[in-house]
């Protein structure tokens, strides 16, 4: 079946020929395929959440990790190469935040779970290790509580410096 | 970074936020001799000591990522979300449906968790061996590796040192030991199990004797003795679990004296050994309401599995 293709249509109406076994890496694609039957290279599949832009991202992605093995199921391995992102992973997320969101967003519309964990793990990186403030200040958040209750979370919390 | 004037949060569902900060994880490398495999869950657990200082980094991270907006806030004080992390991050609980069914606060447990399998009462102060030294009358000898009797292991695959008594009694004593820390006393409703653990042997040459006594600090006692015969080297596990006190009475100390000497008088260290001291809370187990002593002999090719 190598080389056999559909067609995934974006939000805003373009139409990408995918491999079958490049787009099964999302599992949502994988379950219509399965439950429509679809086999027919005329089929169009539309993905009415993604935006061609974020699509052809995303097939760029899962045509790098295409030959990649299936991601552990169990606790422990995910969990032995957490804080890894592989260099090629890294240049291909090297974009605008606005982007970084919208590829979090469709990995999960999609179920791709590869891609959805790296791209957290990007967001996490930027936020691991800076002040409240500079967190603000990375992603344009407003601070929307008052100078009190900011006081109350900070005394809530000094249980834990003490050791 | 470029400028933008929105913030892409408001874009995700709030399963998603959460998915990102529990990507937020600092951890030590996965290596052998610094975790257990419970191949039952398929999930480890590190040493506490080596696991703690990467908790607290990480949740000091998450700590600042609360007071970043009310949004964030919400999510960071959920119990289902540090319950997760917990899970996540390798933070053993142990019996968790009890756990939660008694409202424990996973947030709190987090990076100071007293049920971790690995937490020991006994070293939370004394973690150098000079300290730990102390606490041995000076007729007793350190031995690294045990002398005289098989090899024992700790539960991360590693030889265990273990003190050697001698002709004269040769003592262990703690006086006081605090069961919960500052903070803690919430613990109380749940009616924890207190838990003592301590490995004994003999050696091959000479015959010898051991007593252990716990003392809780409101009167109830533990009293266990045993006698080595000639030839008997192996370890011998015996567990303490102090689980019938009065509901939401449990004793807020206990003092420890573990005694050993050899039955030949010989010059030297031919004594009871003693290894693994260990006084932890643990949380019960179904239907456990009887105190409980139990013995396990360690055989010799009993050697933990390190992946």
């Amino acid at each position: 079946m190598a080389g056999h293709k559909i067609k995934l249509q974006s939000s805003d109406g373009d139409t990408f020929d995918v491999e079958v076994e490049i787009a099964k890496q999302s599992a949502t694609i994988k379950t219509m395929l399965e439950d429509l039957g679809m086999d027919e290279e005329e089929d169009v599949i539309p993905l009415p959440n993604v935006n061609s832009a974020i699509l052809k991202k995303v097939i760029q992605w899962a045509t790098h990790h295409k030959d990649d093995p299936p991601p552990p199921e169990d606790d422990e391995n995910r969990e032995k190469n957490t804080n890894d992102i592989s260099s090629w992973d890294q240049d291909f997320l090297k974009v605008d935040q606005g982007t970084l969101f919208e590829l979090i967003l469709a990995a999960n519309y999609l179920d791709i779970k590869g891609l959805l964990d790296v791209t957290c793990k990007t967001v996490a990186n930027m936020i691991k290790g800076k002040t409240p403030e500079e967190i603000r200040r990375t992603f344009n958040i407003k601070n929307d509580f008052t100078p009190q209750e900011e006081e109350q979370i900070k005394k809530e919390n000094e249980w834990c410096e003490e050791k | 970074m470029t400028a933008n004037s929105v913030n892409p949060f408001d874009c995700l569902p709030d399963e998603l936020i959460e998915y990102i900060f529990f990507a937020i994880i600092y951890s030590p490398p996965v290596e052998p001799y610094n975790h257990v495999n419970n191949i039952a869950s398929s999930t480890f657990y590190f040493s506490h000591s080596l696991h703690e200082p990467y908790l607290r980094h990480t949740y000091k991270d998450l700590t600042s990522l609360e007071l970043v907006c009310r949004r964030f806030y919400n999510l960071l004080r959920s119990s289902t979300f540090w319950l997760q992390k917990c899970h996540r991050d390798h933070v053993a609980i142990g019996n968790e449906p009890l756990a939660i069914s008694t409202g424990i606060d996973f947030r709190r447990l987090y990076f100071s968790n007293p049920f971790h399998p690995d937490y020991n009462l006994l070293n939370l102060n004394n973690s150098n061996q000079d300290q730990v030294n102390q606490f041995w009358t000076p007729n007793v000898s350190r031995e690294e590796t045990p002398v005289g009797s098989d090899l024992l292991y700790d539960e991360f695959g590693l030889v265990s040192s273990c003190y050697a008594t001698s002709y004269a009694w040769g003592q262990y004593q703690r006086d006081n030991v605090q069961l919960l820390r500052k903070g803690e006393e919430k613990l109380i409703s749940i009616n924890p199990v207190i838990e003592f653990t301590v490995c004994v042997a003999g050696r091959w040459d000479c015959s010898s004797i051991c007593n252990l006594e716990l003392c809780f600090s409101n009167g109830h006692e533990w009293k266990y003795q045993r006698s080595f015969s000639n030839g008997d080297c192996q370890w011998h596990r015996l567990i303490y679990r102090y689980v019938n006190y009065r509901p939401n009475e449990m004793p807020s100390h206990v003092s420890i004296i573990l005694k050993g000497k050899d039955q030949r008088f010989w010059a030297g260290n031919y004594g009871a050994k003693f290894a693994q001291i260990k006084l932890r809370l643990a949380l019960r187990q179904e239907n456990e309401t009887e105190n409980q002593e139990f013995e396990e002999t360690m055989l010799n090719s009993h050697i933990p599995h390190v992946a």
